[in-house]
């Protein structure tokens, strides 16, 4: 029984290359790139959705993040305005934006565990090179 | 030679006691503030980005004449540690060697020369001081526009004491070219141009 196929794909440049065929995939390979390529997309989702809450929690800060906060008050006698800085974290822009930079390279990386397609479902492109 | 001694005499003692008499109704405002209410604020606005700290270790004296508001004379100092923007690695960038090096420069210095353009409304007093300002050991004269208002017998309400509060304000652009700063570098992120809001009330008790 044969577990791989040849495919002619001179049109494009290549030679031929191997790819498996699903069909004949063990079953124990099957689900654990289904269970790595859902935990992956998962890991994206909770990322994403994470910055995005700190962010949100943050009073949507455009700025980088700030380990303190400045507030300005007014001096009752002499009519000053006057900078009031308290310890607080502020989850800025660039986190948010790495955030979502980490949960695209997850959720791109899951691509990586997809069952290969099989003859059947490949568009006509696709099947002109076999 | 008696009577030519007394005469000198009379001269030495003319002379010595003359500066008081002209400073006598000249009072002298201690700006240093322990509640770090008097504060500078500094703005820089580039094309990428937009970065505004404050000081609040402010220092200094001046000399101030109710009625004569021109002859306001005297110095404020920044130490330059009390520097503060939000963020934490942008804050020890700006205090460390490349931009301003506090360990060798520790303060900003402003001498009061004169003051020009005086105006009198009330218990302000509007005018343009002429002095030199010290960054980062480069000085230069600068003109600025300041507004004091004198607030007399103020001083008991913020401070319980007995006395006078000098209240001066001053909005001025100066460049870090000028003075060193990093000059021509990272002019995208930091601009060239620093804008600055100072906010100061000295207290003279009597």
């Amino acid at each position: 029984m044969e577990a791989k196929r040849r495919v002619n794909a001179g049109a494009w440049g290549r030679e031929s290359e191997t790819i498996p065929d699903a069909d004949l995939l063990p079953v124990g390979i099957s689900v654990f790139c289904l269970c790595v390529r859902l935990a992956l997309r998962l890991a994206a989702l909770v990322v994403c959705c994470s910055g995005l809450s700190f962010w949100l929690g943050g009073g949507l800060h455009m700025g980088w993040s700030k380990s303190t906060e400045t507030r300005t008050e007014i001096d009752e006698v002499t009519g000053l305005e006057y900078p009031v800085t308290a310890s607080k974290y502020v989850f800025g822009a660039e986190l948010l934006g790495a955030a979502f930079a980490v949960s695209g390279g997850l959720f791109g990386l899951s691509f990586a565990f997809c069952k290969p397609t099989r003859p059947g479902n490949r568009s006509g492109a696709e099947m002109s090179l076999i | 030679m008696k009577q030519f001694h007394k005469g000198k005499l009379a001269w030495v003692l003319i002379l010595s006691v003359a500066p008081g008499v002209l400073s006598a109704d000249s009072i002298k405002f201690d700006f240093r503030d322990s509640k770090k209410v008097n504060n500078v604020v500094f703005l820089m606005d580039a094309p990428l980005e937009s970065i505004n700290g404050t000081a609040t270790g402010v220092s200094g004296t001046v000399s101030f004449d109710p009625a004569k508001p021109a002859a306001t004379a005297g110095k404020i100092v920044l130490s330059t540690s009390s520097l503060h923007v939000d963020n934490p690695v942008m804050k020890k960038h700006m205090l460390d060697e490349g931009w301003m090096h506090v360990s060798k420069f520790p303060t900003i210095e402003f001498v009061a020369g004169k003051m020009t353009e005086v105006k009198t409304t009330g218990t302000t007093i509007t005018g343009t001081i002429d002095g030199k300002l010290t960054v980062k050991g480069v000085t230069k004269k600068v003109s600025v526009p300041v507004r004091l208002t004198y607030l007399k017998g103020m001083l008991i309400k913020r401070n319980r004491v007995p006395g006078d509060l000098l209240v001066l304000r001053s909005d001025f652009t100066i460049k870090r070219s000028d003075y060193g700063i990093n000059a021509g570098n990272n002019e995208e992120k930091v601009s060239d141009e620093i804008e600055l809001k100072l906010r100061v009330a000295g207290a003279a008790p009597y």
